[in-house]
């Protein structure tokens, strides 16, 4: 058969009247409250799926900013004390000529967060009413973002490491600032958000002709 | 070219002519999945006192292990920092390796699963995203880098080890099919 | 199309083996971590417990412990010992440098601090204090549990050379780390000061490194040459400064001033003396034994102080080595007094070698009996240098040892002789320099000159030749370049020495030390010219005297006369009144030096003149003053000339020239003075200029 067969054929389970465990996968009967092998919680749909996402959104939001305002790094070098903010730290680094690093903190500390930022609320926004949507990139789209959240937390790593090193009493010391940990839980808060999507909402509320 | 029905995937097939593994079968994952996993633990374990990282800067040479690392900020204000990191980096991962071990080890072994292996196993599973060792060592390379114009950097023993296990998790994921996992603890149980 | 179902199927293999081959893994990595553990463990080196009194800075894990600039180990915990009394800090050893590690190994903090050393580790400042350690490079007894010390050692075990003691009086400008120099290169140092428990002397610790503590011996004198040492001596005025560290911190100076010297025991007491010429005499005259006794003087004296000379006769007998306030408890109300305390040398006062303390207190109490008291004088040119001087008392009473009255046995005292001022330079000067002298030589020459106009007798022209004569000879030889020439470089000398002493005082720097000493050093090279040519100018002018004496003066004294009564019959005019009270003054006085000349007989006047010149010239030390001898000298002759000749008008070139000398002597010798007193009180203060 070739493909465009076989997803002719796709039944859903749910219009086949199961519903299928979203953690080892096995198919049971619509209703069941728990997965007979691994105990999961069965869920036909996470009707809050979506408020779950926009809250955890918000947070991760308001916690971003002061992540931002504040400093990520408080560094004494013999009696001078100096702040930088992530926006700061980026900019000394080109500073000094160090472009790679640089750019892996801008990727990891600004473009990423910003991007979760906008392509979550871009999928909740159009998940939230009927769409005609390409699922595929949709789903995508959803797939990078669950996996490349983890990885903001770089910054916060090389904080602590820093923090960790250098402590040389009057000669140089770094300590981390408030926006580590308002970073940190940034970062935790939109993870949490890209993990409530109940990714099945994305063939959910397709128009009725839209190519699957 | 071969065909395989389920039923022969289930084992270890090897190709006629080259003797080539095909699949893998679900014993033999299995098994690599929980000989990785304790591999994994023992290494982190040991990674977590040798000495990770240490900075030179005339004459003083600041030795740090991981615990030290995250020790380094636990006071004050930043004592969540510290817990989040060191959850992040060394508890969980840890976790992860103990659940599968104790999900996984029985049946590897050709014994009756443990009471709660399911949830072990879920639970392995779910943590795996906030396990985030890899992220961590990225975080030190760059720090390495910032920290190179100060002064000098060594490398300790832990930090090897890290990588390794690092290493060694990428592995063990491509054997965690879920799939098989799961029927073959459900077998296990039953 | 072929069907799926065609194709073959792999061979399933049946593992042969229940256990795969990932089970290696784990036993690897097992293997591994604890080979890793056993590495760390095994290559530890033993723990040591070094205890110390408080745990300044120190850190587990973190403060090292250094050997020769180099980390051997690293302190690993920081406890307390049983009764919280110290602190124990539990070092591990490299294994490497464990085995020298042994029971004569020495510990200690290194952070900053004024040591025994001096002023060290200001770099742990910086780098964070830790924990030095000190022993030889031989392997020894084992040892795990030290004491530290509370400061860097003087020296390390493993450095060679020679402990000794070196005793003197007070703290004085000798701090710790000071260099010991022999021959001005530092060949040691010198440790911290301690008390003794008298609270006389200080004692120091000091170190001389090898090979240069051979050179140590019984014979080797220690002086101690801070800062700069001013000397006026035989050979003129010198300034001596060893070097610029000995003039900041200080420094002792070692040398064998004497031949016959045996060797000396590690921590032989050595004595630090105040100068070199005070080391070189005690080493010349040979060191007795010493006898500590004390006197009381009354407190308006000016000038006794620790160091003040004790003589016996025209010996050095001893030292003054404290003066404090006293106040009799039986007479509290009485005044106060100055306790002297001094340490003599008994032997040289002729007491019999070889006595027991006791003894020679009672030898002493017999002395005292028999009328030996002590008793302040005075001495020197260059101010009064005040001194204590034993004296036979003709008269005293019987009197004794006053002992338990106050720390040291009291010798009684005798009244103090003081006046040889009227004798002495200072005298002399101030005589002189109260008369407004050179108005009044001018304008009483310009009298004299018109006096001899109004005389104008041919007989005043017979003069006997010889005077005539010799007068030109002195002239001559006053006129002389020579003497010229050196006075004119001693004013110039003076002059630059005053200007110097001004720089130095007003203006404080060691820059400005160092060109002020530049220049004393042409200074005293240009003393020191003049000095050399001294001895020829008095050698003339001796030559001068004798041949005065020879000098029929009988008719010298008869021409005299004349000129005397001319002069009378000139005073008795009225013109007198218009002439200066000074001057009228002065031609009295001269008046009756020619009376006395007439009634007393010349020659025997002129004898009288010149023995009192030659007596002052005695009552003056010979042993050192030249220049104010010289002066004196000058102007005895002067004065005799005067007396002879006081009609020759070409002499008062010689007698202003005469009187400048003498006014720029004097005002030298005040600075002088007022300098040595100053380095005297604060020798700080000529660097600091306060």
């Amino acid at each position: 058969m070739d493909r465009a067969e076989q997803r002719a054929r796709l039944i859903t389970a749910r219009d086949a009247g199961r519903v299928g465990c979203r953690s080892c996968g096995l198919v049971a009967p619509l209703g069941q409250r728990r997965c007979t092998r691994c105990g999961a919680a069965l869920q036909s749909r996470d009707t809050q799926s979506l408020q779950k996402v926009w809250a955890w959104w918000m947070a991760g939001l308001i916690t971003y900013i002061p992540a931002n305002i504040y400093p990520m790094l408080r560094s004494t070098e013999l009696f001078r004390t100096t702040e930088s903010t992530i926006v700061g730290g980026v900019v000394d680094l080109i500073h000094y000529g160090d472009y790679a690093v640089a750019a892996i903190v801008f990727v990891a500390s600004i473009v990423i967060p910003i991007g979760k930022f906008g392509a979550i609320a871009w999928l909740a926004l159009i998940l939230g009413r009927p769409h005609a949507q390409d699922t595929h990139r949709l789903h995508r789209v959803y797939e990078v973002v669950e996996f490349i959240g983890r990885w903001s937390m770089i910054d916060v790593f090389v904080v602590a490491i820093l923090s960790a090193l250098v402590q040389f009493e009057t000669f140089a010391t770094i300590n981390p600032g408030i926006a580590a940990i308002s970073f940190a839980v940034s970062v935790i808060f939109t993870m949490l958000s890209a993990q409530s999507f109940d990714s099945r909402l994305i063939w959910d509320r397709l128009k009725e002709g839209t190519p699957a | 070219m071969y065909q395989v029905d389920d039923e022969i995937a289930v084992r270890d097939t090897r190709c006629i002519r080259c003797g080539h593994r095909l699949t893998f079968g679900r014993r033999g994952a299995i098994a690599r999945v929980v000989g990785l996993a304790m591999t994994s633990a023992i290494l982190m374990g040991l990674a977590m006192f040798l000495p990770f990282l240490n900075l030179t800067s005339g004459r003083n040479t600041v030795s740090a292990s991981l615990v030290e690392v995250v020790g380094g900020f636990a006071d004050g204000l930043m004592v969540p920092l510290a817990f989040a990191v060191f959850g992040f980096i060394l508890v969980l991962p840890l976790t992860r390796f103990v659940l599968l071990i104790f999900a996984l080890g029985p049946v590897a072994a050709a014994r009756p699963a443990f009471p709660g292996a399911a949830l072990a196993l879920r639970w392995a599973i779910v943590l795996k995203p906030w396990a985030m060792a890899e992220v961590f060592m990225i975080g030190v390379a760059v720090a390495l880098i910032k920290l190179s114009g100060l002064a000098t950097i060594g490398m300790g023993s832990a930090f090897w080890v890290l990588c390794a296990v690092v290493l060694i998790t990428a592995y063990q994921e491509t054997f965690m099919c879920r799939h098989t996992l799961w029927t073959e603890l459900n077998s296990a149980r039953a | 199309m072929m069907t799926d179902a065609d194709l073959p199927t792999p061979e399933p293999t049946e593992s042969r083996r229940e256990i795969s081959w990932v089970w290696l893994m784990p036993v690897l990595a097992v293997l591994v971590a604890l080979g890793m553990v056993w590495q760390t463990y095994a290559n530890r080196g033993p723990v040591i417990v070094v205890t110390f009194p408080s745990a300044s800075g120190i850190e587990a894990e973190q403060t090292p412990l250094r050997y020769r600039e180099l980390d051997v180990g690293t302190v690993e915990e920081v406890t307390f010992s049983e009764g919280l009394s110290a602190i124990e800090v539990h070092i591990r050893l490299d294994q490497k440098i464990a085995p020298y590690v042994d029971a004569g190994s020495e510990f200690w903090l290194v952070e900053p601090q004024v040591s025994a050393r001096g002023i060290t580790g200001l770099g742990t400042v910086l780098s964070g204090v830790y924990i030095e350690g000190s022993w030889d490079g031989t392997p020894g007894e084992a040892a795990d549990r030290f004491e530290a010390l509370t400061e860097q050692p003087l020296f390390s075990p493993d450095q060679a050379g020679t402990r000794i003691v070196l005793s003197s009086r007070t703290g004085g400008q000798l701090s710790a780390g000071a260099p010991v120099l022999f021959n001005g290169i530092s060949v040691g140092w010198i440790g911290r000061p301690v008390l003794s428990e008298n609270g006389l002397t200080v004692t120091r610790d000091a170190f001389i490194e090898a090979p240069y503590d051979a050179r140590l011996s019984t014979a080797s004198r220690f002086w101690d040459s801070s800062g700069l040492s001013f000397d006026i001596g035989t050979n003129g005025v010198s300034f001596n400064m060893e070097s610029l560290a000995a003039l900041v911190e200080g420094g002792v100076t070692f040398g064998t001033l004497v031949t016959g010297g045996q060797a000396i025991e590690p921590g032989h007491v050595f004595d630090v003396f105040s100068s070199l010429r005070t080391a070189r005499a005690d080493a010349l005259e040979g060191s007795g034994t010493r006898l500590s006794v004390a006197a009381l003087v009354d407190a308006s004296v000016a000038g006794l102080s620790a160091g003040t000379v004790v003589r016996y006769g025209r010996a050095n007998v001893g030292e003054v080595t404290a003066v404090t306030g006293f106040r009799d408890a039986d007479a509290p109300s009485g005044d106060m007094q100055l306790l002297v305390d001094l340490e003599i040398i008994p032997e040289r006062l002729g007491f019999a070698a070889g006595l027991t303390t006791d003894e020679q207190l009672a030898t002493l109490a017999d002395r005292i009996a028999a009328g030996l008291r002590l008793r302040l004088a005075s001495e020197g040119i260059i101010g009064q240098t005040t001194i204590l001087e034993f004296i036979q008392a003709e008269d005293a009473g019987a009197e004794t040892l006053v002992i338990d009255r106050t720390p040291f046995p009291l010798v009684p005292t005798a009244p103090a002789r003081v006046g040889d001022a009227t004798e002495g330079m200072e005298g002399l000067v101030d005589r002189v320099s109260n008369l407004p002298i050179e108005e009044l030589m001018t304008s009483a020459i310009g009298a004299l000159e018109s006096v001899q106009q109004l005389a104008g007798s041919p007989d005043a022209l017979q003069l006997p030749a010889n005077a005539n004569g010799l007068i030109s000879d002195a002239r001559g030889l006053v006129g002389s370049d020579e003497i010229r020439i050196a006075l004119a470089d001693f004013q110039a000398a003076t002059t630059d020495l005053r200007a110097m002493t001004d720089e130095i005082r007003n203006s404080p720097g060691l820059a400005n030390l160092l060109t002020a000493l530049e220049s004393s050093q042409q200074i005293t090279d240009g003393l020191a010219a003049f000095s050399e040519g001294l001895p020829g100018v008095l050698d003339s002018v001796a030559v001068i005297t004798d041949e005065i004496r020879e000098v029929p003066l009988a008719e010298l004294v008869g021409s005299l006369d004349q000129v005397t009564q001319q002069l009378q019959g000139f005073l008795g005019s009225e013109s007198i009144d218009d002439l200066p009270e000074a001057i009228r003054g002065t031609l009295e006085e001269l008046q009756n030096a020619l009376t006395e000349l007439r009634t007393g007989g010349a020659v025997e006047n002129l004898n009288k003149a010149l023995a009192a010149a030659q007596g002052s010239m005695e009552a003056i030390e010979i042993a050192t003053e030249l220049v104010p001898e010289v002066v004196s000298r000058l102007d005895s002759t002067a004065r005799t000339l005067e007396t002879a000749v006081s009609g020759y008008a070409p002499g008062s070139r010689i007698q202003v020239d005469i009187t400048n000398a003498l006014r720029n002597i004097s005002e030298a010798a005040a600075a002088f003075r007022s300098l040595s007193r100053t380095l005297e009180r604060d020798p700080s203060s000529l660097i600091t200029g306060r």
